[in-house]
């Protein structure tokens, strides 16, 4: 009941009480939207922390159990908890706390994203093959985008950039609009049925 | 010998990529940069036709993994929003967008001379997606819970007297969006409901999805992806790190477009040697 039942019964109130005030008068004028909005800021807010501990739970067992990777584990409690402590004594203002962030973080995660350009071009190389006609239409429009999206794009032929803002604003732009109104149907559709208690996925049951 | 040309070896690929994107930074070639007339142009001129003293609100919704792209783009856009004069605030609703912007904003506005608090504010930080946008709708204060990035009460912060409500005292918001929550939410929660006009800065690969939303007239302009950073660099005159990057990320797509003609070349001889 807690677990299944509690979570459903308030999704749906939470969803009547948004379109009771969002789409009605009386509910625009108790502006209820904007105190569950706060209510909503401070939750998300609380469950950075929740997640936390949770991480700190979890990797604390597997730490105990010295399962395979379990340094890995340790590293991560680590950093977590000191950059969290630091934050409380220093505060966000301190050139240390400052440094910390600056010098390892933004540089790690550019550094992951920046992998991926090796894994693209090496993907590109390998499976971009001419095997059929859509394949080939799709080899010859990527080259184009590619290549009019830099400037080598303008000197090696001046209508490339042109050609290329054509592809992007017409078959392109029809395309995904179709894709779009596609998705927010079925994003309708699924919304609908979660605040109905239609689908219980997301709360680890199967949709009815 | 097509089927080398084939399958060559991976790491020959990722040297040869990392070449063309190296050797132009130590060596630039200084290809021309053309401006593009519907998207940068148009934010561009939007952002230079604000009366003086106008106040842009700025959403840095990405993380370092997209600050490659975006951070320049919004370099550009700060600095020329400090030219003329306009005041700027910050809000990111990625827990990490505020801190990268601070470290783009402030040595712009160091430079500049411009001062924290009367020219520009950076509120930090703020949770709960599009619902703390649409509390910012109704009270900028109250959605901020009353303090900047730094922790300072916004009652400290002079320009902050002049920003009470999203909807009556901004000119503009620019969003640099490297996914969701980004510029979406500002088109569904405040710009098109409260008529403010929307900019936006979008990573490359997220263009295609922009430009349906471009020519319907709910963006004003739009920075595309790395490439539109450096068109924004010129057209400010002001060259600094996408101009410079630029020679390097031709290079880089001329490499895999070139791995990609030697594949299909190798692929259509052995296609003919087999006789299909």
């Amino acid at each position: 009941m807690v677990r299944k039942d509690l979570p459903r019964i308030i999704t749906t109130i939470s969803a009547a009480v948004i379109v009771f005030s969002a789409f009605t008068f009386l509910g625009n004028q108790m502006k209820l939207t904007a105190t569950m909005d706060r209510w909503f800021q401070v939750s998300e807010a609380t469950a950075f922390l929740l997640g936390a501990v949770n991480l700190t739970r979890i990797h604390g067992q597997y730490i105990q159990r010295r399962r395979a990777g379990y340094y890995n584990s340790i590293a991560l409690l680590v950093c977590l908890w000191a950059f969290f402590a630091l934050g409380l004594v220093v505060s966000n203002k301190a050139a240390s706390y400052r440094w910390i962030y600056d010098a390892t973080l933004v540089h790690m995660e550019a550094t992951m994203f920046s992998v991926i350009c090796f894994y693209i071009a090496s993907a590109a190389y390998r499976a971009f093959r001419i095997r059929t006609r859509e394949a080939t239409v799709l080899l010859v429009v990527a080259t184009i985008v590619m290549l009019g999206n830099v400037p080598i794009g303008d000197v090696l032929w001046s209508r490339l950039p042109s050609i290329k803002d054509w592809i992007l604003r017409v078959p392109n732009s029809a395309a995904m609009r179709g894709i779009t109104i596609g998705i927010y149907i079925g994003g309708f559709a699924t919304a609908l049925r979660i605040l109905l208690g239609l689908e219980r996925a997301h709360m680890g049951g199967a949709g009815a | 010998m097509w089927e080398k040309i084939q399958s060559i070896d991976q790491r020959i690929v990722y040297v040869l990529l990392a070449l063309s994107v190296i050797i132009p930074l130590f060596s630039p070639i200084g290809m021309p940069i053309s401006i593009n007339p519907d998207l940068t142009q148009k934010f561009y001129d939007f952002v230079e036709n604000l009366p003086a003293g106008s106040i842009v609100w700025m959403g840095p919704d990405y993380s370092p993994g997209s600050s490659a792209e975006l951070d320049p783009q919004l370099a550009a856009a700060f600095r020329h929003c400090m030219m003329k004069g306009h005041k700027v605030v910050i809000m990111s609703m990625w827990e990490q967008g505020a801190m990268l912007a601070r470290n783009v904003v402030d040595p712009i506005a160091k430079e500049m001379g411009k001062k924290y608090g009367e020219d520009y504010v950076n509120l930090g930080y703020k949770p709960g997606r599009e619902a703390a946008l649409r509390a910012m709708v109704a009270d900028v204060w109250a959605g901020s819970a009353g303090v900047d990035i730094n922790g300072t009460k916004l009652g400290d912060l002079p320009l902050m007297a002049q920003v009470k409500k999203l909807d009556t005292c901004i000119a503009v918001c620019i969003d640099y969006s490297s996914g969701s929550p980004g510029d979406g939410d500002y088109r569904q929660y405040v710009t098109n409901p409260q008529g403010i006009p929307l900019l936006t800065g979008q990573v490359a690969v997220q263009v295609p999805t922009r430009l349906p939303i471009m020519r319907s007239g709910e963006m004003k302009g739009l920075i595309p992806g790395l490439r539109g950073a450096a068109e924004y660099e010129k057209l400010i005159n002001k060259p600094g790190v996408a101009t410079q990057l630029m020679d390097a990320q031709s290079m880089a797509h001329v490499v895999i477009v070139l791995f990609m003609v030697l594949g299909n070349i190798g692929y259509v001889a052995m296609r003919g040697k087999q006789g299909r």
